[in-house]
């Protein structure tokens, strides 16, 4: 299955599983690997923040759960920009994975979403090779659908 | 006995009962092998006892294809290539011997268990008296049990290093066999002893003598029952091209398929592995590493069997290069002591040697990982500077490709033969077994909590090509490969050339495949079958 930019290795996979473009890092100064953990930093905080802000009611749960949650799942996204860069890529080819609803219940198969089911669902995606690969970076289906809800939730829908 | 040929004016003509071209690993396991047995052997080589330049100048040629380094890449003096050998050895996986649908021209027409019953011998021939341990003992020795990958997916994979001489120096064929060579009366080594040319029967399928020359005129040659080649994965290819060139159809290339298949181990970089904290576990575990026994090893990781053929993938493995964290202790000593040592007292000393204090753990942890490796803090590198991010460094197999490709040039070296032209290639199989490779170590990695990776652009869509990324290892297969159907190689299962009577070829150029890892332990291995066979 092709969609646009994104090329899928399994024509079951409901969507992507392979996600190409957006800004690039490069891999080999280790000054740049830095910048890179900073900005993966900056984007974990950012997104943990929100959540537990409360402004997801369903992902709300305790500071020291989306800590450890989001300091495992989400030390991976090479910038703020790339977070909205890879969820605009991720709806325009899902379409009818645009809404905010519609991803809780994808991430929380059906349930409500907890810091260990998040942890739970990442794992079971590498386990899968359920994976993303965006500007080089793999990351797995759970997450790109994260980067989808935060998309969404800034953009006021 | 060893005689050099410039010296020797008188020589005239050899008898022996096996004339060996080539005095590397292979030709040295050979006439030891031989020569133990009683049989009279003649081995000829190119060079002398040490490298000289005029005589190196002999493997200079042409490359129309990706870049090769062909004198770099080879040596020609006693002991061939093995003089700047790093001893890295390891076996070939038994998979690597099968013919699988997903690579074209795949599959040895032997079993694996034809060569693993040689490696025992050749470990010892290549100087591992003691100390090659199980895997998972070494594992333990080592105190490196790996993580808890999914074998399914990804193994972690071990080289065991040659012990260094009695002066510090790599093992090598020369430095340790010179001796021997020079004390037993049945072998006849010739050196300076260039190739000329073959001697045939009226029908060109059986050899009868080997023409040799000095650079400085004196010529000699050597008329024996049995000849080996065994001057390297791209001169065996020369040296049967230019006996068919005067013979054509003979020597083993009725189907034109003496230098195709021209493989190395394709090596480059292929991603960046960055984690939030310190690489400390990871580095005890993917490195190389001291045994308490004094040994050196490497431990990388490779794909399952399962796995390559889920994913229609070539075999491959991956080793990691630690980055060293600049802001760490052992970091920061090294540049304390770099300044000592130039001088210099720099301004900030006082904030560097807090550092240094501040990070007392990792610093000391770093000071035994070094010692254990062998190095001490003082020296420069990376190894046990603790790390934030490593390079993922790839070996890959090649897939045999007949456009990849060795044959003659139309220019002639000092002795008037034609010289070697090269064209070697990298194909689309060796890119997407990179990418699935990489991708692999990112998504176990990650599932471990151990990192993040980021796979480099060579590998993503549209990146530029893989032969920008990918360079060559000196390991030379499959230009003479083995196959029992003459369309499809050079030798039959015996290493006999197809159509020869009497003419054999030793060392990786007659490996079909070449699996990922270094070639020089199973080169042994076949030659010490190939002299059990010529008896």
């Amino acid at each position: 299955m092709n969609c646009g930019d994104l090329h899928f290795r399994n024509d079951n996979a409901q969507c992507a599983s392979d996600v190409t473009g957006g800004p690039t890092i490069a891999t080999s100064a280790p000054c740049l690997a830095n910048a890179a953990r900073r900005q993966w930093t900056a984007a974990s905080a950012a997104l943990a923040g929100l959540l537990w802000s409360g402004r997801f009611p369903t992902l709300r749960t305790s500071m020291p759960d989306a800590e450890a949650a989001w300091t495992e799942a989400l030390a991976r996204l090479a910038s703020n920009e790339g977070v909205h860069h890879v969820a605009a890529m991720y709806l325009a080819c899902c379409p009818r994975e645009a809404a905010t609803g519609t991803l809780v219940s994808l991430i929380g198969d059906g349930a409500a979403i907890s810091a260990r089911g998040l942890a739970h669902r990442i794992d079971l995606d590498w386990r899968r090779q359920d994976v993303a690969v965006i500007s080089g970076w793999v990351l797995s289906r759970t997450e790109v659908r994260l980067c989808a809800l935060l998309h969404l939730h800034r953009a006021g829908q | 006995m060893i005689q050099d040929l410039t010296q020797s004016k008188g020589v005239g003509a050899i008898n022996a009962d096996v004339c060996l071209i080539g005095g590397g690993a292979a030709g040295i396991t050979i006439a030891r092998e031989l020569g133990s047995r009683g049989k009279r052997v003649c081995l000829v080589e190119g060079g002398s006892l040490k490298y000289e330049t005029e005589s190196q100048n002999l493997y200079d040629g042409q490359n129309v294809g990706l870049p090769i380094a062909l004198q770099g890449g080879r040596l020609r003096f006693l002991g061939g290539t093995t003089n700047h050998w790093g001893g890295r050895c390891a076996e070939l996986d038994s998979s690597d011997f099968l013919r699988r649908n997903w690579v074209p021209h795949s599959g040895w027409p032997i079993e694996f268990s034809e060569v693993a019953a040689y490696y025992a011998r050749a470990r010892a021939v290549a100087g591992f008296n003691a100390g090659w341990l199980p895997d998972a003992q070494t594992f333990s020795l080592l105190k490196a049990e790996p993580p808890a990958l999914n074998d399914q997916l990804l193994r972690p994979y071990l080289w065991r290093f040659a012990p260094s001489g009695a002066d510090g120096s790599i093992w090598n064929w020369r430095t340790a066999y010179r001796k021997y060579l020079e004390e037993t009366a049945n072998i006849h080594v010739l050196l300076n002893a260039n190739f000329q040319s073959f001697a045939t029967d009226a029908t060109a399928s059986r050899v009868t003598g080997l023409s040799v020359r000095a650079r400085n005129g004196v010529s000699a040659s050597v008329s024996a029952e049995k000849y080996v080649l065994c001057s390297g994965g791209i001169e065996n290819a020369r040296l049967l091209l230019l006996g068919a060139e005067k013979n054509p159809g003979a020597f083993g290339n009725a189907h034109d398929v003496v230098g195709r298949y021209f493989m190395q181990h394709a090596r480059g970089p292929s991603g960046l592995l960055v984690s939030p904290g310190r690489l400390a576990r990871l580095q005890g575990q993917f490195n190389v590493l001291r045994g308490p026994n004094g040994m050196d090893y490497e431990i990388g990781l490779s794909p399952s069997p399962q796995v390559q053929a889920q994913r229609g993938m070539l075999n491959c493995s991956a080793v990691m290069q630690y980055q060293g964290d600049p802001d760490s202790g052992a970091a920061t000593a090294q540049d304390i002591w770099r300044s000592l040592r130039a001088g210099h007292w720099a301004p900030d000393m006082g904030q560097k040697v807090w550092q240094v204090v501040s990070d007392l753990g990792d610093f000391a942890r770093s000071v035994q990982q070094r010692l254990a490796s062998g190095h001490s803090l003082a020296q420069d590198g990376a190894s046990g500077i603790p790390s934030r991010s490593a390079v993922i460094l790839l070996d890959l197999e090649q897939a045999p490709d007949p456009q990849s490709r060795v044959s003659l040039s139309e220019e002639r070296d000092s002795l008037g033969l034609r010289r070697v032209r090269t064209d070697w290639r990298i194909g689309e199989l060796e890119r997407h077994t990179a990418a699935v490779m990489t991708g692999m170590i990112a998504t176990e990695f990650a599932r471990l909590g151990i990192g993040r990776c980021r796979l480099d652009p060579w590998l993503q869509d549209g990146g530029p090509p893989a032969s920008d990324a990918l360079g060559e290892t000196y390991h030379y297969i499959g230009t003479t490969r083995m196959a029992d159907d003459p369309r499809e190689g050079v030798v039959d299962r015996n290493c006999a050339v197809h159509g020869m009577k009497n003419l054999f070829v030793a060392g990786s150029s007659v490996f079909p495949t070449g699996g990922h890892t270094n070639p020089t332990l199973t080169i042994v291995a076949l030659a010490l079958r190939l002299a059990e066979h010529l008896g």
